[in-house]
């Protein structure tokens, strides 16, 4: 029986403290979760470890305990979340990964190895990519046998690969290879990245040989889904124009790689790359259009009409064809980010609950986090939730226009502009720091293109693309033409990208933020604000129609009662940023320090050169065989000059133009500030060294004559100069050796009494040309291994003439198995200390007065 | 309960609390509530209820849709009232008695017609949370708000006729077309919640008073009458309804439902409709009064 307490005024009152209860109640959760799987990443704990098992031992403990005697929960979920997160994403971290059970699979011995496609594979140029899980190696002679392996490998297929789709059952016979490292000093880690994705190995083939065993035929929903993705691809690909017909299969299917290397650039400088990755836009629209239109179509039911159902069937049918939308567009992760939030947001309606919209995010995060915690680490994650906590902020901040009763249309259509603009400010604030850490890319004219595109893409085309989609299952003609009229109007959206991407200082290219860094800008971007915009009785915060008279009376907004400690954190937040840029300024232009780094770039050469007061200089740039395949100049060299804050380099020397030289200059020359190219000038013929010496020139870089510099001590700063010894200056390019290795440009930096010599990839014939020329003058204190630690290089007598104390050896064995053991047991006998970039990844050599330090950065030297 | 029942309880409100957190359908804040006290509700007992203040009942019924502020800006319809169309007096030291209206017979529309109706109540004032809350249930899409308001409603039902036994209870009907507009019928989606058991095809109250859904209709789609005087409110519904079946209403007493009173228009048109059929005595309930 009820019986009604009285009502105590003064209990509600206590009641309501401001902040004792939590109001958003995924958001704590949410951090606490997302700290445990920081926390995790650092120091990895498993369910064995007796202090994780106590741990959530004594939190569930705690959580049961209070709700059985009705206590509130207080911080025991936080702190359940939190070991939660931690316990999730440690089975990703190495050194736990690889599986123990692979190592033995891994020593480069050919072997057949069969798995099974997952996902949609990926295709760039002429290779295509795809990962393949249940693993099986077929081992024994005669009795074939099978052994399973955990987790997946990544299968990169060269050459015209044959129709390979998810459910295929692929047999190579190949060497698997360890997912490998470019050990830079704060590189990006991809063995932590495949580690991840639960892929520990890798292994190519060409697309003649490999063997596709099973392609499943079978009715699962995945492949009928697959199948329908496959037949809605062929109609578009009826279209002509290339990147329409890339543009629109991306915004319908997911299907991105098509889309060329020029347009994704464009996309990006015109700040609306967003719209290329089917996110939260795409699916709320889907969900919008197909909410508005079932509930029109339901209106007429009176069973719905008089059980107030029509919204709530309408919700729940607009879920399905999310979710039909979300497969079609091959639920990529930022496709079931925004499925799982907009489904949330439905699911408020299906339960005629109320929603906070932070809240909702939150939950959307917490549960894609819940599913898979490694998604923490995904640029597209971060990026989607920066882009929405903004939006939900600066709208919390400052609800610009609010509706109101009756206005005319144009007031309509200016409020409806107005908030699409701070929106999409909102939207590049958000995502400017993440974007600058990521891809040292910051754009201003991200308003305008947004304003003009979303509407253009989002509100047309991709409707009108998916409603095609459809008629095309029903009537052929009708959804060819359909789409040929979204072709029309995506033409128009890429011309203005294009026109936007091309204006002049639009965008820029930014160095690269450290984490400390992005925290303080983080915490100063939400602090700021806040304490501007949330201050003491603001009449205007009131909801209009309300009783918001006694909520003002009584408590105004919590917020204000924490503006002290944002105060506190916004002060920290800007002390710590300007001591961050004293540093970076005193260590750009001010450090007295000589510093040498020889880069990890696999196999391949680049140095970095650092000399006080500023100056720097790059000697030669690595470079795979293929910059389409792996472009060490974008992926390695220009983040890691961007990481130390470095834009410009004063010169640029290429020793030969060979690709492990070469190919990673090219990125350089296009994106930094450069003040000379030194070089021989011999001739090579290859389209990179073509594109060398054109970028030299429509950049109207300094690109002096050989002769000009040969033996001229370049003095670059005080105290440092660098010499060039070798080719003779009579050796002009009509007369350059057959062998470009013999036309090796050799150098020699001098600092204080300390120097270093870079020979190039000289071999023997020109090591003794190059001893007969300089001689005694040769002798450094550290030498950079010729050709890589070859055997065609590293003669006696040329060792004898350098007589190094230090020797680094830029190589890795895949490509040409360098260094020779013959070579590095020649150095460990001749005393010097030898260092290798494949084991010590980047070796920096520092130079102070008259002390050196080598630093490599992996400090026992063992394979990481 | 058992313990982990408990357990169980707390897990599932704390996912669907957790979720979707309370939030007051009448200012859009977050509702503060002291967690401690409320893990196991009772089910609202309307019987019970029905013998308390109407302040106190909105309290009950709307705990978990309220926040403390919204639950204060409630305006219960006071004493004195006039006994027949339920308006409340503004001096306070008089006793119930009938309105100047009333007296002289005076339709909404002016004219002399007699009253169609015997009493008119509401369950508060149209005024502050309660019409937040019509507000929200009606124009916002909060659908939900029907089974809070519903209870409200059928309380005051039972509080008000506790002594008058009624037979027929007969809803203000939407027209067809402003249905579909809507998308639900407000007073039907209150009435559904009611607690009904079904007696050969019709909807039964425990004391006998039947659901009479489709007796009355509206034939004439009129425009709102927001923002109409009194004179064209009564204009605008004239003629609108009729009676479909007269049989079922002859000599009985009805109560119409409604969600709010405004000028009397639409339920006098209505109740004259309803007498024409040949009702014995007419009541009128809503939900809110203008005053």
């Amino acid at each position: 029986m009820t019986s009604v307490a009285p009502y105590d005024q003064k209990a509600a009152a206590a009641a309501i403290t401001p902040g004792r209860c939590y109001h958003r109640p995924v958001i704590p959760l949410l951090f606490s979760l997302i700290a445990g799987i920081l926390t995790g990443r650092h120091i990895p704990i498993s369910w064995l470890t007796p202090a994780a098992f106590l741990l959530v031992f004594i939190s569930m403990g705690w959580l049961v305990f209070s709700m059985i005697k009705k206590r509130p929960v207080a911080c025991a979920p936080i702190i359940l979340f939190f070991i939660l997160g931690w316990l999730a994403i440690s089975s990703f971290v190495p050194p736990a990964f690889p599986p123990e059970s692979v190592l033995p699979f891994m020593d480069g011995t050919p072997r057949k190895i069969s798995g099974t496609v997952v996902q949609p594979p990926v295709q760039a140029g002429f290779r295509t990519r795809c990962v393949l899980t249940d693993i099986e190696v077929h081992t024994g002679g005669d009795s074939p046998q099978r052994k399973a392996l955990p987790g997946n490998i990544q299968l990169t297929v060269y050459g015209d690969a044959p129709d390979i789709s998810p459910g295929a059952r692929i047999t190579i016979f190949r060497p698997i290879r360890p997912v490998r490292n470019f050990a830079n000093p704060g590189g990006f880690d991809y063995r932590r990245y495949m580690a991840y994705r639960n892929t520990w190995g890798t292994a190519w083939d060409s697309g003649k040989r490999i063997e596709i065993t099973t392609a499943e035929n079978g009715k699962s929903i995945l492949s009928v889904v697959s199948n329908v993705r496959m037949a809605i691809d062929r109609g578009i690909a009826t279209i002509n124009d290339e990147d329409t017909r890339a543009v629109l299969s991306a915004l319908i299917i997911g299907k991105k790689d098509r889309i060329s290397q020029e347009l994704r650039a464009s996309f990006n400088r015109a700040g609306v790359s967003h719209l290329l990755a089917i996110s939260g836009l795409h699916v709320g629209i889907v969900a919008t259009v197909s909410f508005f239109l079932i509930s029109i179509a339901l209106s007429r039911n009176t069973f719905l009409l008089k059980r107030a159902m029509v919204k709530k069937t309408g919700a729940l049918l607009s879920m399905l064809f999310v979710l039909a939308y979300g497969m079609i567009a091959g639920m990529s992760p930022s496709t079931q980010r925004a499925v799982i939030m907009i489904c949330i947001f439905l699911a408020a309606y299906v339960f005629d609950r109320q929603y906070n919209r932070a809240n909702t995010v939150a939950a959307a995060a917490l549960g894609i986090l819940v599913v898979s915690p490694q998604s923490l680490f995904d640029i597209s994650f971060q990026l989607s939730f920066a882009a929405v906590a903004a939006i939900l902020m600066g709208l919390y901040w400052l609800p610009v226009f609010p509706e109101t009763v009756d206005e005319p249309f144009r007031k309509r259509l200016l409020r409806v502009i107005a908030g699409f603009s701070w929106v999409s400010i909102l939207a590049i604030i958000g995502t400017t720091p993440l974007l600058a850490y990521y891809f040292n890319q910051a754009t201003l004219l991200g308003v305008i293109a947004n304003l003009l595109l979303v509407p253009l893409i989002g509100f047309i085309v991709v409707p009108l693309g998916l409603t095609s989609a459809l008629l095309y299952f029903v009537f052929k003609p009708a959804g060819l033409f359909g789409w040929s009229m979204a072709d029309t109007l995506l033409q128009a959206a890429l011309f203005i990208v294009n026109r936007i991407a091309d204006i002049p200082y639009g965008s820029f290219i930014t160095v690269t933020p450290s984490i400390l860094e992005l925290v303080c800008i983080y915490t100063l971007l939400i602090s700021v604000p806040t304490l501007f915009f949330i201050r003491k009785k603001k009449k205007s915060e009131a909801p209009p129609h309300t009783c918001a008279g006694m909520h003002a009376k009584n408590e105004g907004n919590p917020i204000l009662h924490y503006r002290r400690t944002i105060a506190a954190a916004a002060a920290i937040a800007a002390i710590v940023f300007a001591v961050d840029a004293a540093y970076w300024v005193h260590r750009r232009f001010f450090n007295t320090e000589l510093t040498v780094t020889y880069l990890d770039v696999g196999q391949g050469n680049a140095a970095f050169i650092e000399i006080p007061g500023g100056k720097t200089m790059l000697i030669d740039g690595g470079g795979f065989g293929d910059n389409a395949t792996f472009d060490v100049g974008a992926m390695v060299v220009a983040p890691y000059l961007w990481r130390n804050k470095i834009k410009s380099i004063d010169a640029v020397i290429l020793s030969h133009p060979h690709s492990d030289h070469l190919n990673g200059l090219l990125y350089i020359l296009d994106n930094f500030r450069i003040g000379k190219v030194i070089s021989t000038h011999f001739p090579a013929d290859s389209a990179n060294y073509r594109r060398f010496l054109e970028t030299i020139q429509n950049r109207g870089i300094d690109h002096p004559d050989f002769p000009d510099i040969h033996e001229e001590s370049i003095a670059i700063a005080d105290g440092a100069d660098l010499r060039i010894f070798y080719p003779a200056r009579s050796q002009t390019p009509e007369r350059a050796p057959a062998n470009l290795n013999n036309g090796s440009l050799v150098a020699k930096l001098s600092f204080n009494g300390t120097s270093f010599l870079f020979p190039g990839d000289v071999e023997s014939t020109s090591e003794a040309a190059v001893v007969a020329l300089a001689g005694q003058r040769l002798h450094s204190t550290v030498m950079l291994s010729p050709h890589h630690g070859s055997n065609t290089s590293s003669t006696p007598a040329f060792l004898d003439a350098v007589d190094p104390e230090v020797i680094v050896v830029s190589a890795r064995r895949d490509r040409f198995g360098f260094p020779s053991d013959d070579v590095m047991e020649r150095y460990i006998r001749r005393g010097y200390d030898v260092y290798q970039t494949e084991t010590h990844g980047a070796v920096k050599v520092i130079v102070k007065d008259d002390r050196v330090e080598v630093i490599p950065t992996l400090k026992a030297g063992k394979t990481d | 309960m058992s313990g982990w029942k408990t357990v169980f309880q707390g897990v599932k409100r704390g996912i669907s609390s957790g979720l979707f957190p309370d939030i007051c359908f009448s200012c859009n804040r977050f509702i503060e509530k002291d967690i401690s006290g409320d893990s196991e509700k009772d089910p609202v007992d309307g019987e019970m209820l029905a013998a308390e203040t109407s302040e106190r009942i909105f309290r009950t019924v709307m705990t978990d849709h309220l926040c403390c502020f919204c639950m204060d800006d409630f305006a219960p319809v006071t004493p004195p009232i006039c006994p027949r169309c339920g308006v409340q007096f503004k001096s306070p030291a008089e006793s119930d008695h009938l309105c100047g209206r009333c007296i002289s017979g005076e339709g909404s529309g002016g004219g002399t017609r007699r009253n169609p109706f015997v009493s008119a109540r509401a369950c508060g004032q149209y005024s502050g949370t309660l019409k937040n809350m019509i507000h929200a249930y009606k124009y916002h899409g909060k659908t939900g708000l029907g089974r809070p308001l519903g209870t409200l409603l059928h309380i005051h039902f039972a509080k008000h006729y506790a002594d008058a036994p009624i037979d027929c209870i007969v809803p203000v009907p939407l027209h067809r077309e402003k249905l579909v507009k809507r998308g639900f019928d407000q007073v039907m989606g209150m009435l559904y919640h009611w607690p009904w058991t079904v007696a050969g095809g019709n909807r039964v109250l425990k004391n006998g008073s039947a659901l009479s859904e489709k007796l009355l209709l509206r034939v004439k789609n009129t425009d709102t009458q927001t923002g109409l005087d009194r004179k064209r409110r009564s204009a605008n519904v004239r003629t609108a309804f009729a009676v479909t079946d007269s049989e079922r209403v002859k000599n009985k007493s009805v109560v119409l439902i409604d969600d709010v009173y405004t000028t009397g228009a639409t339920l006098e048109e209505c109740a004259s409709a309803v007498k024409r059929a040949g009702a014995r005595q007419i009541h009128c309930l809503t939900l809110a009064r203008a005053m």
